[in-house]
């Protein structure tokens, strides 16, 4: 069995690896695809643009998507993934710095599975990543490949 | 119709009353007088020419009777009569005798026309003037049937042999011995008759008299017929009257046809009509005259008084004129006209009356255009702060569509805050935790110090933007004012800050039923950062006291929180509620400043304040009102 991927979608390289060390920190060896803005990441997902060509039964098993991209936002991006009977089911996860309440309302509007403040505290970030891997990655059970 | 045309035609209509009657009454009255006047001179032609006329007769009558009673003719009559034979030469001679001797006197005297002697025993006419008559017989001729007893008087007859109307006297010539010897027959001349007829007709120049006899002949020439005598007939209604044996007067037409005002008269014994009439042109001419003068009287009196009253209104009219040429002036908006005094009349009385009332209308006008001025101003005004309304309107637009603006751009602003500033904070703690992680055992004590003052400080940072950016949605969020209770709202806080502080002692009073309107999440702000903030300055005391209740402050709910704290110097007070402001050291007391700020935001909002009492080490109190929704 292939091991699980995880999509991040995110556009400040500092970010990037603070993420990255976060996942390491916290045990996840699971691959990470990193898209650093929103038309890339609907590249990987799709098989256009610059991801043409690929095989489009791996599917990450969980996205963690930032709202403030380039080019395409992130609400934007999570409305494409609903919208395709074959992203539709993917869990994503919101992981932004925002705290506005517009935005938390628009993602689950939207159909986000969780929402998450990046908090500034390291520490505490470590945790919520860790915690965020361990509950998609582990105890969630994915839903069924392709759509009905 | 101008007043003067008025008043002239009704004094001149009022004049022709009094006129008309006056005129009346006195034409009907001397048209009666005249008319009897009149009726009374025909009356009296009548009876006098009847009196001449009996008085012709008798006198035709006694002058035949006295002839025959001559004694010289009586005896030669007597003689004549002894013999009778025509032939006789001596016979011949005394006839002759007796005309020339005796009867030619008498009809020289004009009286007879003509005479005879008639024998009494067969009627025969022995001796005539006229020698025709001699030698036949008129035994029938009541002349001598009733003249050989007396003097007898025949009426006006149509005489056959003569063919000439006739009367005729019959007197009886006697002889001594009173034996009848004959009948004297006598034709009157009846050219006296229409000498009677004539007799004072020339005093007026239509008045006729006339006789008619009891078949409706003409037996005197009318004044204006010729040749009618017994030879036409006339059936006027005066000669109808008459010959019904009526007296009387009429107004009808005569003879000519030409209306007459008439006397008619039967006269018994001559059994004849005797018509005097005069012209009703004539008769009543001095009526016609009278009329004329009274209606030419009545035409001048009312031409004067259509003058008099022409004149009057005149009179009237020219301060009437004067006074509607100075309505005119007036009219014309020439309020300076001031109008001559009049008399002392009613028409003065009305022109100083007008005067004064054109004072008054200038005053009046006067006072009208201040006025007028005054309601022009004022709308001027009214218009001009209709003109601020609507630009301040306009600009109230405007400002709240740049607050819109504002409200957007700080929207935009602390969206961008709230990712972005937060972004490089979490990279300079995330890098120096890998610092410290990863090479923590190469660097030094000292640096180990610095970089958790670098994660300390990012942090601060971090929860400073946090503050604020609470701060601006407490200002930007809508309201949804709803009854809340304050006191489960405070016992909830109570019960968490009291589990947040697990080490501290801390003793909350909380006043029951304390109730409120508004936000709910915006008072529970206020209330978690209130009790928040006395938690927090009551630290260093053994045990904490903090009451939350409600009291009157100037007429008004407030609600107040005091503790037990550590106070501040009032000195500062106005400090306290300014964004970052703090009154101790963040060693002692941590916090961003941004609490309290956040409060009187939301006060403010309710429509409220908030203020503070207290003293350094005393404790302080805080108080906050909140806008009263019934």
């Amino acid at each position: 069995m292939k091991s699980k991927t995880i999509l991040l979608v995110e556009d400040n390289p500092s970010d990037i690896d603070l993420t990255k060390r976060a996942l390491a920190k916290g045990r996840i060896a699971n691959e990470l695809v990193v898209a650093e803005d929103g038309q890339e990441a609907l590249d990987f997902l799709f098989g256009t643009g610059s991801h043409a060509g690929r095989d489009l039964a791996l599917m990450p098993t969980v996205i963690l998507l930032d709202l403030k991209l380039p080019k395409v936002d992130g609400l934007e991006v999570l409305k494409r993934i609903r919208a395709d009977k074959r992203t539709k089911r993917l869990p994503v996860v919101i992981l932004t710095s925002s705290r506005e309440e517009q935005d938390i309302a628009a993602s689950y509007d939207l159909g986000a599975n969780s929402y998450i403040r990046k908090p500034v505290d390291f520490s505490q970030f470590v945790e919520a990543v860790a915690s965020l891997n361990l509950y998609w990655l582990v105890l969630n059970e994915p839903p069924p490949k392709g759509g009905c | 119709m101008r007043l003067t045309a008025k008043l002239s035609l009704v004094f001149m209509l009022l004049s022709m009353i009094p006129t008309s009657v006056v005129g009346y009454l006195s034409f009907r009255n001397s048209r009666l007088i005249i008319e009897q006047e009149t009726i009374n001179h025909l009356l009296s032609t009548n009876i006098h020419k009847q009196a001449e006329l009996d008085r012709w007769v008798q006198d035709s009558a006694r002058d035949l009777e006295i002839f025959s009673k001559r004694p010289d003719l009586r005896d030669q009559l007597v003689a004549a009569m002894a013999s009778h034979d025509p032939t006789d030469a001596q016979h011949v001679a005394m006839h002759r005798s007796i005309i020339e001797d005796h009867l030619s006197q008498l009809i020289e005297g004009g009286e007879f026309l003509e005479l005879s002697l008639l024998r009494p025993v067969d009627g025969l006419v022995l001796i005539s003037t006229d020698q025709k008559e001699e030698e036949k017989y008129r035994e029938n001729q009541a002349y001598f049937v009733r003249g050989k007893s007396g003097t007898y008087v025949q009426n006006v007859y149509y005489s056959m042999p003569l063919d000439l109307p006739a009367m005729t006297v019959g007197t009886p010539i006697r002889d001594k011995k009173e034996n009848l010897v004959a009948v004297l027959a006598g034709r009157v001349n009846l050219a006296a008759l229409s000498r009677i007829m004539e007799h004072g007709r020339h005093l007026r120049q239509t008045e006729d008299s006339y006789l008619v006899n009891s078949f409706n002949f003409f037996v005197t020439e009318p004044r204006f017929g010729k040749d009618y005598a017994l030879k036409r007939a006339i059936h006027t209604e005066g000669v109808e009257a008459a010959l019904a044996h009526r007296d009387g007067i009429g107004f009808y037409a005569n003879y000519r046809d030409v209306p007459v005002i008439g006397a008619y008269h039967w006269v018994p014994e001559r059994e004849l009509c005797l018509i005097t009439e005069i012209n009703q042109l004539e008769a009543l001419a001095p009526i016609y005259a009278v009329q004329k003068k009274i209606f030419g009287l009545g035409v001048g009196v009312a031409l004067l008084a259509a003058l008099l009253g022409w004149l009057s209104a005149f009179t009237i009219t020219r301060p009437v004129r004067r006074l509607v040429g100075a309505t005119e002036e007036i009219g014309r908006s020439n309020l300076d006209y001031t109008l001559a005094a009049s008399g002392r009349d009613e028409i003065g009385d009305l022109s100083r009356a007008f005067g004064r009332m054109a004072q008054r209308l200038k005053d009046t006008l006067v006072s009208r255009d201040e006025l007028a001025r005054e309601v022009a101003e004022r709308e001027q005004a009214e218009e001009e702060i209709r003109r601020l309304n609507e630009s301040l309107e306009q600009r109230v637009l405007e400002r709240t569509a740049q607050l819109e603006i504002a409200n957007k751009e700080l929207e935009a602003f602390s969206y961008s805050v709230s990712h972005d500033l937060r972004a490089p904070l979490r990279g300079i703690d995330g890098w120096s935790a890998a610092l410290l992680e990863d090479y923590g055992d190469k660097l030094d004590e000292q640096a180990h110090q610095y970089l958790s003052r670098v994660r300390e400080q990012t942090q601060h940072m971090g929860r400073l933007i946090d503050d604020l950016l609470k701060l601006s949605r407490v200002t930007r969020s809508e309201m949804q004012v709803i009854p809340v209770d304050l006191e489960a709202m405070a016992n909830r806080i109570a019960a968490r800050l009291q589990e947040e502080n697990p080490h501290r002692r801390i003793k909350f009073t909380i006043q029951p039923g304390l109730n409120a309107t508004g936000d709910k999440d915006l008072l529970g702000i206020i209330l978690f950062n209130m009790l928040d903030n006395s938690v927090k300055f009551t630290s260093p005391r053994p045990e904490g006291r903090i009451e939350f209740g409600q009291t009157e402050e100037d007429g008004r709910r407030a609600f107040f929180i005091r503790d037990n704290g550590v106070g501040f110097d009032m000195a500062y007070a106005q400090k306290l509620f300014g964004a970052f402001q703090r009154l101790h050291k963040s060693s002692e007391f941590p916090g961003t400043g941004i609490g309290l700020a956040t409060v009187q935001r939301i006060i403010h909002r309710h429509g409220g304040c908030v203020w503070a009492n207290g003293q350094v080490g005393q404790g302080a109190t805080f108080y906050f009102t909140l806008k009263e929704t019934a």
